[in-house]
């Protein structure tokens, strides 16, 4: 293998492992640790009830 | 006390160095030989070391954002239960209405009587009643509560204004019920005309 040869060889080894570590990197940022159980978990809840619904219900049994 | 230099590992190396010499004294051969032996350093390092490293800080530090995320998003949870608890101490008293309009099962017996407890006082006759096909065995729960509606055909008889009373009733009866449809027709009862209302409505109940 002459000189040049084995230059070559060792930048694209270089090249490949930096690609390598910047794609690592970057699957590591956008990859969410989040599981689906707490993705469950973490729903939101409206809290409040639908009042005009109870006395409409209410104003109907009465009459 | 007299250190006395360790000169055996020269020795045994001794030849190589000798070899290697003559070969590094060219500029080209050195420059060379330097930069692929960096490049392969920096390779193996990066790839062994570097990329790891990197890596497991990325995931921590992605993990501890994503679990202040979360703890963000449960605090508000909480916060929005203590409020339900709130409002439904307050709707507390109001329970057995809801429960009523929308059962948490079918309750199919009950309505059918109150169907007939409603045409007895609207003074109508029930001609025929169908409902679709449903489930009286209660099925396991299901993580959302969804209404299940109970689609029916009622068929009533009786003079217009106890027909036009039994709708009025039912619109405002007790248990939620919707009409769909109404069909009015005069059909003949032993050489007698009776009016015949056809309703199709759907009740619902909770699962």
């Amino acid at each position: 293998m002459s000189s040049k040869q084995t230059l070559f060889l060792s930048i694209f080894t270089f090249l490949t492992v930096l690609a390598w570590i910047a794609f690592d990197v970057y699957h590591a940022v956008t990859t969410s640790t989040i599981t689906p159980v707490q993705q469950e978990l973490i729903k939101p809840l409206e809290p409040s009830f639908d009042k005009e619904v109870i006395s409409e219900l209410k104003e109907g049994q009465q009459k | 006390m007299v250190i006395e230099p360790k000169i055996e590992p020269y020795r045994r190396f001794n030849r190589y160095y000798t070899m290697l010499e003559p070969l590094l004294a060219h500029p080209e051969i050195r420059a060379y030989t330097m930069l692929v032996l960096s490049l392969f350093t920096m390779s193996f390092f990066g790839y062994f070391a570097i990329r790891p490293t990197l890596t497991t800080v990325i995931n921590l530090r992605q993990q501890i954002k994503d679990m202040r995320f979360v703890e963000q998003k449960l605090q508000d949870k909480i916060n929005a239960l203590s409020e339900a608890q709130v409002g439904y101490e307050n709707i507390k008293p109001d329970l057995e209405i809801i429960s009523t309009a929308l059962p948490p099962e079918t309750k199919f017996p009950d309505f059918v009587k109150s169907l007939e407890k409603l045409a007895t006082e609207s003074g109508t006759i029930v001609v025929g009643l169908n409902f679709q096909n449903i489930s009286l065995s209660s099925l396991e729960a299901t993580t959302a509560a969804s209404e299940i509606p109970i689609g029916f055909s009622l068929t009533i008889s009786g003079d217009y204004a106890n027909l036009a009373d039994f709708v009025k009733r039912l619109s405002r009866f007790e248990r939620l019920a919707t009409i769909e449809k109404i069909g009015l027709a005069i059909k003949k009862e032993k050489e007698k005309e009776a009016l015949h209302l056809t309703l199709v409505g759907k009740t619902f109940y909770v699962q």
